[in-house]
């Protein structure tokens, strides 16, 4: 039984078009709402009577038509140009709330910051909870395919000598030992400037960002860098947390239009630079609590981003960092924060 | 009292005649009139209307601020329930929608089930997430899964018609599908395949080479000029010849490869206009230093090249295909969207909706229907009764097809 219709006090009479669902033309009744009945008069003088709680009215929206379903299947459709009153639908807590004032209100602000908190705390925070609970064996299998993928369509085999590599990887294992990450290892790459960590505990430093270093303190700060994604887990954190934010922007953009699935894109781009921004200076922060831990110069990180920003000067190149799409911070303010993190923990030491 | 309280309610305003720019009819008409009427796209035949023939009413008399508030709400439950409330949203937003399409001064009527929806939601996140979850152990499986997930599409594309015109009545008479996916099954694995290649050589081989370079360049290119067109042209055609209201069949009288050129075809240079603009857009993101003007710029030619091209070419192949259909012998259209139009109107609601980080949605909603029901003029021969006896109406079917259909956004919107 429908508990919809909201019974009327007085009768309410108002001329109505009928279509009964089988042809396409419609009839002209006269409909009596009264308070347990609604009847229909045709023109031939017959009527058809429903109880009117099995009469499921319209969503009431409509200001200029309102459509009543009659439990025959049929359709009946009354014009309310001088908006008449029509006996309305008992409406669901939910359709009450969609009407009511504040609801407008509410909702413009609730569209604008839900998402934003939704998409910038409750899904890290979520994600954060869960990555420790990853087992690392997946993580692991994650990280070697996609290093062995990038080794076949981004990067060549390294061509430093092996005494190089050996110093280097001496470097790598004594910062990760003192850090408890046994299962980390370094990998050398020939292509652009670059180091990253990938899942798993994977950091691959390119020749060319050696050659860029010229000096091993300096390749040894940045690979402690690194070691600070793999201690956050910054690579499976990533990841997911990106999965799942761009899962959330699809079921809350339809894609009925275009416009919305440029939204979409604008705010996985703008997403993906926030997360990316924090995982870095997580590992800033790391790094320098690593290098004074292990006796070194905590300023060497520090040092080694002002050389990147002054050859990026001189070969006029862009580094990805200081805007709001960028993957990095602006180099200045993270050079600030590690000469900052420098001084407060040597004057501790 | 337990009448319905209407917000508006007082004395009635005293009526008046609207004026020219307020009237719907009067602005569709103007547009009709003036438009130059395209050889290619509007048969002559139709241009004139016949001693039997009437023109119905055509309007869209949704209101802006209600819908916007409908979206607004609905969009907040949507976030709230974490995605769960969107069949509900869906429903209630297309069926305000389809009520204000009024034709001939009635209402369409949308009749879907939410929970249909939502199961089908479900089995699609689960579907989805168990293939990222392979995808992210194994970026390589990503080439066989896109393949996989091919093989049904075609299937689920058509049945995925039948439950939207399912769902659509007017007159109180459902409209109906007979799905053919056989008739879509070819290109639909083409163009599996083509992007399935395009994902293992992603993922397998060095792009920085010459040969890999060139065979990345024609697949993109069979794929964006090639098998997508088609795809969609061959789907347009399906979705309109195989459709009927109640027990009248719709006909359309064209072929899947007219469709197909008119993609390409005219349009006073537009088209090339649009793809030099995105060349030269492109290319000068390159030299911009600053990355968020570059970021802005780059998003600036996506929208010119996708969402002004994408806009041009359908409603081009729309306009072409409805001056073509007829429901029976009794109703035909004439469309006269003018490509380039769409185009702009595609680009400024991508570009308020962005700004106003998607609020703008519903104005630019209501404006494109009031702008589409202005530039259709429909017309009837004969009366209504002319019509056959209908069918009684069946339960729409193949909402799990719709929700899967919809996520791999191949395109099932009008």
């Amino acid at each position: 039984m429908n508990t919809r219709h909201e019974s009327v006090e007085s009768e309410l009479s108002v001329r109505a078009w009928r279509f009964d669902g089988v042809y396409a033309e419609r009839e002209l009744v006269d409909a009596l709402f009264a308070k347990d009945v609604v009847q229909l008069t045709r023109e031939d003088g017959s009527t058809l009577r429903f109880l009117a709680n099995q009469v499921t009215p319209s969503d009431d929206t409509d200001r200029e038509q309102r459509n009543f379903a009659l439990p025959d299947g049929t359709l009946l459709v009354i014009d309310t140009p001088q908006r008449a009153p029509i006996a309305a639908p008992r409406d669901s807590k939910i359709e009450r709330w969609i009407k009511s004032k504040g609801a407008t209100l509410f909702s413009v602000f609730a569209v604008l910051v839900l998402p934003a908190a939704l998409l910038t705390v409750v899904i890290p925070g979520a994600v954060n909870l869960a990555a420790p609970h990853i087992p690392l064996t997946w993580e692991t299998a994650l990280g070697e395919t996609v290093f062995s993928s990038l080794m076949k369509t981004q990067f060549q085999p390294s061509d430093l000598s092996s005494e190089h590599k050996a110093r280097l990887t001496a470097r790598f294992d004594e910062l990760k030992a003192s850090v408890g990450l046994g299962s980390a290892r370094l990998e050398f790459a020939g292509g652009i400037p670059n180091a990253f960590a990938l899942p798993g505990g994977i950091v691959v430093i390119t020749d060319q960002m050696v050659q860029l270093l010229d000096n091993d303190d300096r390749v040894a700060a940045v690979l402690a860098h690194e070691l600070g994604h793999v201690a956050n887990r910054h690579g499976l954190r990533g990841i997911a947390t990106h999965t799942i934010a761009a899962q959330v922007l699809t079921v809350a953009l339809t894609h009925d239009q275009l416009s919305q699935r440029v939204v979409d894109l604008v705010a996985q781009r703008a997403l993906t630079a926030r997360y990316s921004q924090q995982s870095e200076r997580e590992a800033d922060r790391f790094a320098c609590e690593l290098l004074v831990k292990t006796q070194r110069s905590a300023r060497s990180l520090a040092e080694t981003f002002e050389r990147f920003y002054v050859l990026a000067e001189r070969y006029n190149v862009n580094l990805d960092s200081g805007s709001y799409t960028s993957t990095h911070p602006p180099v200045d303010t993270r050079i600030a924060a590690l000469r900052a993190c420098a001084k407060e923990l040597e004057a501790a030491r | 009292m337990a009448f319905w309280k209407n917000p508006f309610d007082g004395p009635p305003p005293i009526p008046r005649a609207p004026l020219p720019s307020e009237d719907p009819f009067f602005v569709r008409d103007e547009a009709l009139r003036t438009a130059e009427v395209d050889v290619d796209a509007v048969p002559h035949d139709r241009l004139d209307r016949k001693a039997t023939q009437r023109d119905l009413t055509l309007e869209f008399t949704g209101d802006t601020w209600e819908y916007f508030r409908l979206w607004a709400a609905t969009q907040a439950l949507i976030f709230v329930t974490l995605g769960l409330y969107a069949p509900w949203a869906k429903v209630r937003r297309t069926r305000y929608l389809a009520r204000h399409y009024r034709l001939d001064g009635v209402g369409f009527e949308y009749r879907a089930n939410p929970v249909a929806i939502l199961r089908g939601k479900l089995l699609v996140y689960a579907v989805l997430a168990i293939g990222a979850m392979l995808a992210f152990l194994n970026p390589f499986l990503i080439a066989p899964m896109v393949l996989v997930v091919y093989l049904p599409l075609a299937w689920l594309l058509t049945h995925s018609f039948r439950f939207r015109w399912q769902t659509i009545r007017y007159r109180n008479i459902a409209f109906g599908f007979r799905p053919d996916a056989k008739v879509v099954r070819w290109p639909v694995l083409a163009m599996g395949v083509v992007t399935a290649t395009l994902f293992l050589l992603q993922t397998t081989t060095d792009q920085k080479t010459l040969p890999a370079a060139l065979v990345l360049l024609l697949a993109s290119l069979a794929l964006g000029l090639l098998a997508w067109p088609y795809l969609t042209s061959k789907l347009l055609h399906h979705r309109f010849a195989n459709a009927r209201w109640g027990a009248t069949e719709l006909r359309l009288d064209c072929t899947v490869r007219e469709i197909f050129k008119m993609m390409f075809k005219g349009g006073k240079g537009f088209f090339i206009g649009i793809v030099v603009a995105f060349s030269v857009l492109n290319a000068l993101t390159v030299l911009i230093k600053n990355i968020d003007l570059r970021s802005i710029a780059q998003a600036l030619s996506y929208l010119l090249l996708t969402v002004c091209a994408v806009a041009f070419g359908r409603t081009r192949r729309l306009n072409y295909a409805l001056n073509r259909l007829s429901v029976g012998d009794q109703i035909t259209f004439i469309s006269t969207m003018e490509p380039d139009r769409a185009a702009g109107r595609a680009l400024r609601y991508g570009l308020a909706s962005v700004l106003t980080l998607g609020l703008a949605i519903p104005w630019a909603t209501i404006d494109f229907a009031r702008w589409r029901t202005q530039n259709l003029l429909v017309r009837l021969t004969g009366d209504w009764s002319d019509f056959p006896t209908n069918p009684p109406t069946v339960a729409a079917k193949g909402a799990i097809a719709d929700g899967l259909a919809e996520e791999f956004g191949i395109e099932v919107g009008w």
